[in-house]
C-alpha cells in the first residue's frame, strides 16, 4: 500500500557509511599502509581510531535509544583527526562529548562542534609520521586524489566528490547546499588571487577539509535551514565564511571554524525565533 | 505555477469492473443541524415518519428511533422500513438549474466567463468511482452539463479528464458527436491536480463555472428526476482480499457494508477519501456521505513517529507553500497530505492545516 513515500534502496544514512568506508580505506592507505615502518599500532591506527570510535557511539545508540545517531556522530569526528592524534586525549574526549550532548540536548552541531573545540585548543598537526619527518610536494593531481596533507581519512576529493553525486541521488539530501557554498568560495577566491595576484589558486581550491565539511557537515539534514531560500543564503554565507577563515586564518583548521560559526548562527537565529513566538504569545495573552 | 507531484501507484490492487450493490441499509445516519430545525420552527421527535420534508431528505423511508452523534456531528438514526419506493413522491419540474442547485444547496453565482468546466479528475489513484461514474453514468453527466449550458446560456462545456484516465476518456469520445458543445481537455496526473484551488492554476476558475463529479449526478437527480440524491457509488479498496465499487445508500455506516461485503476479514482504520497521511478513522466512526467516494483499507500502522530531522521536504512538496514546521501560511492549507506522505519521520504534519 503506498500511503507513506518510502526511498528505494538505501537511506542516506547508510550511503553516509558507505562513502565513509572507501574514505577510510582510503586512509588506511594514506596514513597506514603508506607510511608502514614495521609498526603494526601504526599501519593500523586509521582503523583502529574510526573503527573504536564507531563502537563507542554504537554502544551509546543502544545505550541512548537512538538510531545510528551517534555512532554517524563519531564516525564522522573520527575521520577527520589529525593522523598523530593521541588516543589517550581523544577516545575519552568524545565519549564525555557524547554524552553531554545527550544530557544537554545541544541545540548546535555536535561534529562541528566537537571538532571546533577539539582544533582550537589543541591546534594539531595534521602531517602524518612520514609527511612531518621530510619534505613533500604534493602536485594537483596528487592533491586531487587524496596524498595531501590533512585529517586521518578525509584527504581524497575524488572519492568525496564521487560520494556527493551518490548523495544527490538520495531523496532527503540538500544537494544544493554544497554546491552553492563551493561555487561561493571558488568565485570569492579568484576575485582574491586576481586582485593580490596570488598564484596559488588551484591549490587553494582543492582543500581536502572543504570538501569534507561542504558534502558531509554543512547539508546535515537537523542542522541546516529548512526552506530552500533559507538553504541557499545559508551556503552562500558558508562559502564566504570558509574563504574568510580559510585565507586569513589557516586552510586547514579555518574551514572548521567557518563551519562552526555558520552553525552557532543558525542556532542562535532559532532561538530567538522560538523566543519571539514565546514573547507575542505573551502578548496575545495580555491582550 | 508550482511544480507538482507524481505519485505512484500500487499496481496489486486493482477494483472488480463489477458494481455491487447495497441499496437496503437496515439503518440511515442523517446529518442534521440543530440551527435548521430551529430556524424551520420544527423539532424531530422519535418515532416521527421520515421520507421527505422541506427541510429534511431521507434516503429510505423509516421511522426515526434515535439521535447519536459520531465525529462530533449529530445524525438521526433512522430505521428502514422498505416501503420507499410506495412514498417517494414525484415533484412538478423546477425552472431553472440556480432552483434547483438551491434545493441541494450548490450555489451559482452569476460569472462573466462562457465556459462550464466539468471537474473529472480525481487525486486517489485507489478511487475508481469517478471512473465507474463515467463509465455507468456517460449520458446523464453530458445531459446535465447540457442543459446546465443551456440554463447558463455559455458557449461551451469543458471535460477535464486526467491523461491517465484512459477508460473515461473513451467513455465521453464514444459519445462526445451528440454534444457539438462539450469538448474534453486531458489534464497532466499530478498531485494534487483534482482540488479546486490547485486547478486554478491550470484554467481560469475566477471567470468560469466548474463541477465536479457528485454535483453533476446531484443536479442530474434533481433536475431529470425530482428528487435529491440518495445514493451514490464508494470505492471500497486497499488491504482487502476484493477491492470494489459499491452502489450505496447516503448515511449508511460504513460497518454494515463491510460486514456484508467482507464478513471474514478484519478491518479496523480505514482512511476517507484522501488516501495519504495518517488521518485512519476507525470503521464504527465512518458514515458515507454525500462526499464520501473512496474507503481505502489501512491495517499496517507499524511506522513509529520520530523527531523530525528537519529535511525540508515537506515545504518543498507543499503545492501552497505551507509550513508545517513553522506553522506558517497554515491557512493556505488544501488538507492534501503531501507532507504526511513525504515526511520520513513519519510525523503528522497534515494535521495541523486538515
Amino acid at each position: 500500500m503506498i500511503n507513506h513515500y518510502e526511498e528505494p534502496k538505501l537511506n542516506l544514512i547508510n550511503s553516509i557509511y558507505i562513502s565513509l568506508f572507501c574514505l577510510i580505506l582510503f586512509g588506511f592507505y594514506k596514513n597506514g599502509i603508506k607510511i608502514y615502518n614495521g609498526n603494526y599500532f601504526l599501519l593500523f591506527k586509521p582503523l583502529i581510531l574510526t573503527i573504536s570510535s564507531f563502537l563507542m557511539g554504537y554502544v551509546l545508540d543502544k545505550l541512548f535509544k537512538q538510531k545510528k545517531k551517534y555512532s554517524l556522530y563519531a564516525l564522522l569526528i573520527s575521520v577527520c583527526m589529525p593522523p598523530q592524534i593521541s588516543f589517550v586525549i581523544f577516545l575519552p574526549s568524545l565519549l564525555i562529548w557524547l554524552i553531554l550532548n545527550h544530557y544537554l540536548s545541544l541545540k548546535i552541531n555536535p561534529i562541528i562542534c566537537y571538532l571546533f573545540l577539539f582544533l582550537i585548543f589543541l591546534k594539531p598537526s595534521f602531517f602524518n609520521s612520514l609527511e612531518a619527518n621530510s619534505v613533500h610536494f604534493y602536485g594537483i593531481i596528487d592533491t586531487f586524489l587524496g596524498f595531501n596533507v590533512g585529517g586521518i581519512c578525509i584527504t581524497s576529493i575524488i572519492i568525496m566528490i564521487l560520494s556527493y553525486f551518490y548523495f544527490s541521488t538520495k531523496f532527503y539530501y540538500k544537494k544544493e547546499i554544497p554546491v552553492i557554498a563551493y561555487f561561493t568560495y571558488l568565485i570569492s577566491s579568484c576575485l582574491f588571487d586576481i586582485l593580490t595576484s596570488n598564484s596559488n589558486l588551484l591549490i587553494n581550491l582543492l582543500n581536502s577539509h572543504i570538501f569534507f565539511l561542504l558534502i558531509y557537515i554543512l547539508p546535515l539534514n537537523q542542522y541546516s535551514p529548512i526552506k530552500k531560500k533559507n538553504q541557499y543564503l545559508y551556503a552562500l554565507i558558508s562559502g564566504l565564511l570558509i574563504f574568510v577563515c580559510t585565507r586569513f586564518y589557516n586552510p586547514l583548521i579555518g574551514p572548521f571554524i567557518a563551519v562552526f560559526l555558520i552553525n552557532l548562527f543558525i542556532t542562535i537565529n532559532k532561538f530567538c525565533r522560538k523566543k519571539r513566538n514565546d514573547f507575542s504569545f505573551f502578548k496575545k495573552l495580555l491582550k | 505555477m508550482k511544480k507538482l507531484f507524481k505519485i505512484p501507484k500500487n499496481i496489486n490492487i486493482q477494483v472488480s469492473s463489477h458494481i455491487a450493490e447495497f441499496l437496503s441499509p437496515k439503518k440511515i445516519f442523517l446529518p442534521f443541524n440543530n440551527q435548521n430545525l430551529i430556524l424551520q420552527s420544527r423539532i424531530v421527535k422519535k418515532g416521527d415518519l421520515i421520507i421527505e420534508s422541506e427541510f429534511l431528505y431521507a434516503p429510505v423511508s423509516g421511522k426515526i428511533t434515535n439521535v447519536t452523534t459520531i465525529n462530533n456531528k449529530n445524525y438521526l438514526v433512522i430505521e428502514n422500513d422498505f416501503k420507499e419506493s410506495k412514498k417517494r413522491r414525484k415533484k412538478d419540474n423546477d425552472k431553472t438549474i440556480v432552483d434547483c442547485a438551491k434545493k441541494i444547496n450548490i450555489k451559482i453565482t452569476h460569472k462573466k466567463g462562457n465556459i462550464l468546466y466539468y471537474n473529472g479528475l480525481f487525486d486517489n489513484p485507489y478511487d475508481a468511482t469517478n471512473t465507474f461514474y463515467h463509465l455507468n453514468f456517460t449520458t446523464e453527466i453530458l445531459d446535465c452539463l447540457d442543459a446546465i449550458r443551456l440554463d447558463l446560456k455559455l458557449i461551451s462545456v469543458i471535460l477535464l479528464l486526467k491523461d491517465s484516465d484512459s477508460e473515461s476518456i473513451i467513455a465521453f469520445n464514444k459519445v462526445l458527436g451528440t454534444y457539438p458543445f462539450i469538448s474534453i481537455k486531458i489534464m497532466p496526473n499530478v498531485y494534487p491536480i483534482a482540488n479546486k484551488e490547485i486547478l486554478k492554476d491550470y484554467i481560469d476558475l475566477e471567470n468560469n463555472y466548474l463541477f465536479n463529479t457528485i454535483e453533476i449526478i446531484e443536479l442530474y437527480e434533481i433536475m431529470f428526476n425530482q428528487r435529491p440524491l440518495s445514493e451514490r457509488l464508494i470505492t471500497v479498496t486497499g488491504n482487502i482480499q476484493k477491492p470494489q465499487v459499491i452502489k450505496v445508500k447516503i448515511g449508511c455506516s460504513l460497518e454494515e457494508i463491510i460486514s456484508e461485503y467482507y464478513p471474514n476479514e478484519k478491518i479496523e482504520n480505514v482512511l476517507e477519501n484522501h488516501f495519504l497521511g495518517f488521518n485512519t478513522k476507525k470503521v464504527q466512526e465512518v458514515i458515507i456521505n454525500k462526499d464520501t467516494s473512496c474507503i481505502l483499507v489501512i491495517n499496517n500502522n507499524k511506522n513509529q513517529t520520530k523527531p523530525c530531522i528537519s529535511c525540508g521536504k515537506c515545504v518543498e512538496v507543499c503545492p501552497k507553500n505551507c509550513n508545517p514546521i513553522l506553522n506558517e501560511n497554515m491557512e493556505n492549507c488544501i488538507s492534501c497530505y503531501l507532507c504526511d506522505f513525504i515526511c520520513p519521520s513519519y510525523i503528522n504534519l497534515g494535521k495541523k492545516g486538515g
